[in-house]
């Protein structure tokens, strides 16, 4: 249900299933609460630069233009900056790193997202953080590019559940994993897809995709999003009528 | 709320014949009036809420004797209309957001309203909803789990009790910025 607010909240749902959140709104006491919980997280995403791009823009159009929202958005970015400020006198800035988005970004947008998170709470922090561009920086000149992603190819399995026992797995290393799905014959007419990550404890995340030809879709999943365990992705084809389809099985991987 | 006494009584009857358990559905379909509303982007959410209950209360005594189903199924069809007639008038916000709030870390009344209201906080409770806010990702998944057990809770429990707290601390916030604000206009 977590996620289904949340796709409420990002404008994802077809109406049926809005309806379904609308309803349960005005007549479950406690999903008010539950419902709350989740904008607030929501908005703390936004405002940490934890959104995938798509997510961000529907933040932007569907979950940010009330008056409310704004100001639940200004009282967030206090209160995770005071948080921040917090743990920079604590525990020395041992965890601040630079986020990296899931497509390729262009250098200006790697400037821009590095300089988005809540770096200026403390100038100590920022003093961290240019030593961490510098590395990056240092970094993208002797490598000649970001290549953090690690390939895999994952095929189709008959499973649409996240397993212990998948087969492919992968070392998490570097900003994440960039994935090869091949698209399966029932699907080649797709005008588009819709692919959905599931962790083995059910929470759902939608991708983006990075890039599509005939026979294989590619997607990046930023190591943010993953820990060990067992993932599966789901695939849904949307055909040239408009109409979505679920693709039987999934693609299933493993982190180890 | 332009509705009346008598009308009103009327429509706490059709919600349930018990008084108590009737203003407790008032309020769930009231509450989620106003969430229903601030998420489809109405940007006075309280008086499209006083609308629809309006709309609901006037046309009750047409409806209460043939309607057949939950009442908060009716409200819901009033709600949706009323989204769709703002729609039509454009009282929809769909703008992107107004380059005052894409700016990044303002410092403002907000700030300075948030030091202050954290410091009404017993020291345990300012700890708390600073250290629940800490992580990012999975660090923050980690960094809730051990503060769940360090405090002998379910996760659930802390996720709630960090809600609660938050819930108290935007409300003092708000109304220190209100504060804050009528302070400046009385000096100007």
């Amino acid at each position: 249900m977590q996620n289904e607010v949340r796709r409420y909240l990002l404008g994802q749902l077809e109406e049926a299933e809005q309806e379904r959140i609308e309803l349960r709104l005005l007549t479950d006491p406690s999903f008010g609460e539950e419902f709350d919980t989740i904008v607030d997280e929501l908005t703390d995403q936004y405002v940490r630069d934890e959104l995938t791009d798509d997510e961000r823009k529907r933040a932007e159009k569907h979950f940010l233009t009330t008056p409310e929202r704004r100001q639940k958005l200004e009282f967030a970015t206090e209160l995770l900056s005071h948080a921040e400020a917090e743990r920079g006198e604590s525990s020395q800035l041992s965890t601040v790193r630079p986020i990296v988005p899931p497509a390729t970004p262009s250098f200006l947008d790697q400037i821009r997202a590095f300089w988005r998170p809540l770096t200026f709470a403390h100038g100590a922090l920022a003093a961290a953080v240019l030593l961490v561009v510098a590395g990056l920086i240092f970094f993208l000149f002797s490598f000649g590019g970001p290549a953090e992603y690690m390939a895999l190819n994952v095929p189709l399995s008959s499973s649409d559940r996240a397993e212990s026992a998948a087969p492919v797995s992968a070392q998490l290393a570097g900003a994440g994993l960039e994935l090869n799905l091949p698209v399966p014959e029932q699907a080649k007419d797709a005008k588009d897809f819709r692919l959905k990550l599931v962790d083995e404890n059910g929470v759902e995340r939608d991708l983006t995709i990075a890039d599509r030809t005939d026979q294989t879709i590619k997607v990046r999943i930023p190591a943010e999003w993953l820990s060990r365990g067992s993932y599966v992705i789901q695939l849904s084809m949307v055909k040239p009528d408009g109409s979505t389809e679920r693709v039987r099985g999934g693609y299933n991987f493993v982190v180890e | 709320m332009t509705v009346t006494r008598e009308p009103f009584d009327a429509l706490l009857e059709w919600l349930d014949p018990d008084r108590e358990r009737a203003g407790q559905r008032y309020e769930v379909i009231r509450s989620g009036l106003i969430r229903i509303f601030v998420s489809k982007g109405l940007s006075d959410a309280e008086h499209y809420t006083d609308e629809a209950i309006d709309r609901v209360v006037k046309r009750l005594p047409e409806i209460q004797a043939k309607y057949v189903g939950d009442p908060a199924r009716y409200f819901h069809g009033v709600a949706r209309n009323l989204v769709l007639e703002a729609g039509r008038r454009r009282e929809v916000a769909t703008d992107v957001l107004p380059q005052r709030i894409t700016q990044e870390h303002v410092r403002s009344d907000t700030s300075e309203c948030l030091s202050k209201c954290l410091k009404l906080l017993p020291a345990d409770k300012q700890e708390f909803i600073l250290d629940y806010h800490l992580y990012q990702g999975h660090a923050k998944v980690e960094h809730h789990r051990e503060m769940a057990v360090e405090l002998s809770i379910s996760e659930g429990a802390l996720r709630t009790r960090a809600h609660h707290l938050r819930v108290n601390l935007e409300k003092c916030v708000l109304e220190c910025i209100a504060q804050s604000r009528q302070n400046k206009t009385a000096v100007e």
